[in-house]
């Protein structure tokens, strides 16, 4: 098996395996209990809070552990609908009052369905929801962007890399413009963690989401940074751990194994980086030789993360093509995932205006350091086969 | 003493030993009913390399608010769960583009044109057994299964559709549209089995939609309120117009085209002394024509769209068993070939387009160059004259026609077109 769909999951690193490993059974107490048991599991997750904040460039109180990043972009956009109620945690958000003046909230057609979804919550909250289009190589322009930043925005929400197609957003200068407004920004964050740098405190970045499963940490872990005296409301309450802001058991294998996993993504980030590229050439040199067949997205590399690459096919049913790379044991997809399986019509390739008959044939490869060259030129010449019997028998 | 066989062993040895190509690969269509997930065990039992395919082929009803789950998720759900228990891979293609294309909107203009469609044959013939079987040919299957209730024989190199053995699950009408080609590369596992055997099988594989109720609706209208959906669809609302008799008088007021259908007694509120019947629906003059059984049953008809299960000389015309309707009685028929009915090749620009595919269908390697002309030929004609040996009633326009070949058996397909 070949596997070349890291953006939609990764395996675990040994080194979250073996992290996790003492808290399953040997120290499994409760982070909040008052015994000795319960304190190992705080200190743990203590000291996950630090790691994950050193990586991220914030501080430990910086960092609410969520079950998963769709979780922490619906709290961090929910947030603004909790306060405006005032059922807020602890002081009716009188903190900040542009929130009762400001009510408009600006995000892109291409970002996740966990931000897209919750911003449309937002509109039927009666928030003023303006989602833009993207250009055609797949980056926000910033120019573009500026005769929207008016004082009525509230919160602007912009992805760092965008999980279909793999390019990078201008979070830094957009993080700053906002600042420099007034307005919140929350960035989705999901596909970056691990693969590039990321500096919170730096960049000035309000509220920022990740999730472990993407840097080959666990499963239902994520982690949503916010600047503290911001903006961000619980989604969950109850026992008040993380904080206030997200109640529920601690689970500390999660946080240990979400630390690690980031931290040795973060460690040999440069040296994945650079394999990575030599992989990322091959398939697409390999790939953009099949004809009718085009590179989805800006080709400047440094507007690209190097592990995600975006393909359309004229005239191709994507998923035909997926079940047959399946069938020749190679794992991709075209976009992100769906409920069913199905594919569908992605909302990224519509927003950055790719005719129908190219979008229909969509194909993402995402894949980790491990891939060998040879494996790379396998998956080439398997999809220029896969497009090749389609195409013979269309 | 010897084990008693299971039901399944049984009819999976004595009922199916006749399908071809053991160990081939074969791409099932699987709706997530009991039909085609049995269709998958018995094609795995015996051996076939099988590829479950769910097709999703519309959104959530729009009225449903925030819908934003992604196919009819249940059915998918049910399709996998019986794939994944058999070892089998299952995958979900997106179809809702072509079913709004070519199922959709095909009934909407039907019916606004007065006419009765059906969208399931349009169903089978536009996805089922074009686009999946593309599909599977481009995957490098070998044949397309479905849980149709139908049986393909080859008999001296020429392969016969012929009716399923349960006469009441009997589906030969919804898939008369398959030529020689698809035929040679189609499935139907079940055609030699009844309902309550498939039941059986079902349970005895353990599958958990064993006892799923039929769906007797269409399934994009769920709740059989087709008026309701076109008016949704459309954005029109009903508009009424005068019930007229046979001579053209004024007998009431009707409550708009699409609530009425030919044949239909009952609902219609206009009382004469006897007993009046919808005989025609005319969409330009929105009027809706009452009159009697007499009136009703017609003694011929035309038929255009022809699909052959094979090359079929009309040279001397062809003596056939019609049926008009989806589980329709046969009547002994006389068939001629005629004129070709322009407006409506014009008007079915998809139809045109698929019948100029070389590997649509066998009459198209008998007709390379597919002209009007050839079209009123008489090997296999798209268009033909039906003359009934005695008048019938239920000739709705719109609805498929089939033709069987009128001999003890009745079972065999000769093909089948939309009544004009």
């Amino acid at each position: 098996m070949i596997y070349m769909d890291s953006a939609a999951t990764t395996p675990m690193s040994d080194a979250a395996l073996s992290a996790m490993e003492p808290y399953w059974q040997r120290e499994f107490g409760n982070s909040h209990a008052v015994y000795s048991a319960g304190q190992h599991a705080a200190a743990a997750i203590m000291d996950a809070r630090k790691r994950v904040a050193k990586c991220l460039g914030c501080t430990p109180r910086q960092i609410i552990f969520t079950s998963g990043g769709t979780e922490s972009d619906n709290q961090a956009l929910a947030s603004l609908a909790l306060r405006r109620l005032g059922s807020g945690k602890s002081d009716g958000g009188s903190e900040n009052s542009g929130l009762h003046v400001r009510n408009k909230i600006i995000t892109f057609q291409f970002e996740h369905a966990a931000v897209l979804r919750s911003v449309e919550r937002l509109s039927q909250f009666g928030f003023d929801v303006e989602v833009l289009p993207v250009f055609s190589d797949g980056v926000v322009q910033v120019n573009e962007l500026l005769p929207y930043l008016t004082d009525d925005v509230l919160c602007v929400s912009m992805m760092m890399v965008n999980n279909e197609v793999g390019t990078i957003q201008p979070v830094q200068e957009v993080a700053r413009l906002c600042k420099e407004r007034g307005i919140l920004f929350h960035c989705d964050a999901v596909q970056a963690a691990g693969h590039i740098p990321i500096h919170i405190n730096d960049w000035e970045i309000g509220t920022l989401a990740i999730s472990a499963h993407k840097f080959h940490g666990p499963k239902g872990v994520g982690v949503l940074v916010h600047q503290p005296n911001d903006y961000v409301e619980p989604l969950i309450v109850g026992g008040g751990q993380e904080r206030g802001f997200r109640s529920g058991t601690s689970n500390t294998p999660g946080a240990v194994g979400c630390a690690a996993a980031l931290e040795e993504a973060c460690a040999h980030m440069e040296e994945n980086s650079q394999s990575l590229w030599e992989i990322n050439d091959v398939l697409r040199a390999g790939i953009l030789r099949i004809p009718d067949s085009r590179l989805t997205g800006t080709a400047d590399h440094s507007k690209r993360v190097p592990g995600i690459l975006h393909f359309c096919f004229k005239d191709i049913d994507a998923q035909t093509l997926l079940i047959y790379l399946d069938a020749h044991g190679i794992c991709a997809s075209a976009g992100s995932a769906c409920m069913a399986g199905a594919v569908q019509k992605s909302n990224t390739l519509v927003a950055m205006g790719v005719p129908d008959v190219w979008a229909r044939g969509a194909l993402r490869l995402s894949f980790d350091a491990s891939i060998t060259l040879e494996e790379a030129h396998r998956v080439c010449d398997v999809v220029a086969q896969g497009v090749a019997a389609q195409r013979d028998r269309a | 003493m010897t084990q008693p066989t299971s039901v399944a062993e049984h009819i999976t040895n004595e009922n199916t030993a006749n399908l071809p190509g053991k160990g081939k690969k074969v791409l099932v269509a699987m709706s997530g009913g009991v039909d085609s997930s049995v269709s998958l065990c018995l094609l795995h039992d015996k051996g076939y390399e099988c590829v479950g395919v769910t097709m999703r082929l519309y959104d959530n009803p729009p009225d449903v608010v925030n819908a934003k789950t992604c196919c009819s998720l249940s059915d998918v759900e049910d399709a996998k769960a019986v794939a994944y228990a058999m070892g089998v891979p299952h995958y979900t293609m997106e179809c809702t583009d072509e079913f709004a294309r070519d199922v959709i909107s095909r009934f909407v203009k039907g019916y606004e044109a007065g006419k009765t469609p059906n969208p399931c044959i349009d169903c089978n013939r536009f996805l089922k057994f074009d686009l999946l079987y593309t599909r599977a040919r481009q995957l490098g299957c070998d044949f397309i299964a479905t849980g149709h209730y139908a049986r393909i024989t080859c008999d001296d190199g020429i392969y016969h559709l012929r009716r399923g053995v349960d006469s009441k699950k009997d589906q030969s009408y919804v898939v008369s549209m398959l030529s020689q080609e698809k035929l040679a590369h189609t499935l139907f596992p079940l055609g030699d089995l009844t309902k309550t055997q498939v039941r059986k099988i079902a349970e005895e594989h353990g599958l958990e939609n064993a006892q799923k109720q039929e769906s007797q609706d269409i399934c994009f209208v769920p709740n059989g309120d087709y008026a309701g959906f076109l008016h949704s669809y459309t954005g029109h609302s009903d508009v009424p117009g005068n019930f007229v008799d046979m001579k053209g008088n004024i007998l009431g007021q009707h409550q708009g085209l699409i609530h009425y259908t030919i044949g239909q007694r009952k609902g219609l509120g206009v009382a004469v002394g006897h007993p009046l019947y919808v005989v025609k629906k005319d969409a330009e003059k929105n009027e809706v024509v009452l009159g009697t059984r007499e009136d009703l049953a017609r003694k011929d008809f035309f038929v255009d769209d022809m699909h052959w299960t094979n090359t079929t000389s009309l040279a001397d015309g062809l003596d056939v068993d019609a049926v008009t309707r989806y589980r329709g009685v046969p009547h002994a028929a006389h068939v001629t070939s005629a004129p070709i009915n322009v407006q409506r090749e014009e008007s079915l620009t998809v139809d045109q387009s698929m019948a100029d595919q070389p590997t649509e269908d066998q009459s198209a390697e008998h007709q390379p160059a597919k002209t009007k002309e050839d079209s009123q030929s008489e090997i296999s004609p798209r268009s033909i004259h039906v003359v009934f040996d005695q008048p019938q009633i239920q000739i709705a326009p719109g609805q498929t026609a089939v033709l069987y070949k009128p001999d003890a058996k009745g079972d065999i397909v000769l093909g089948g077109g939309i009544i004009r």
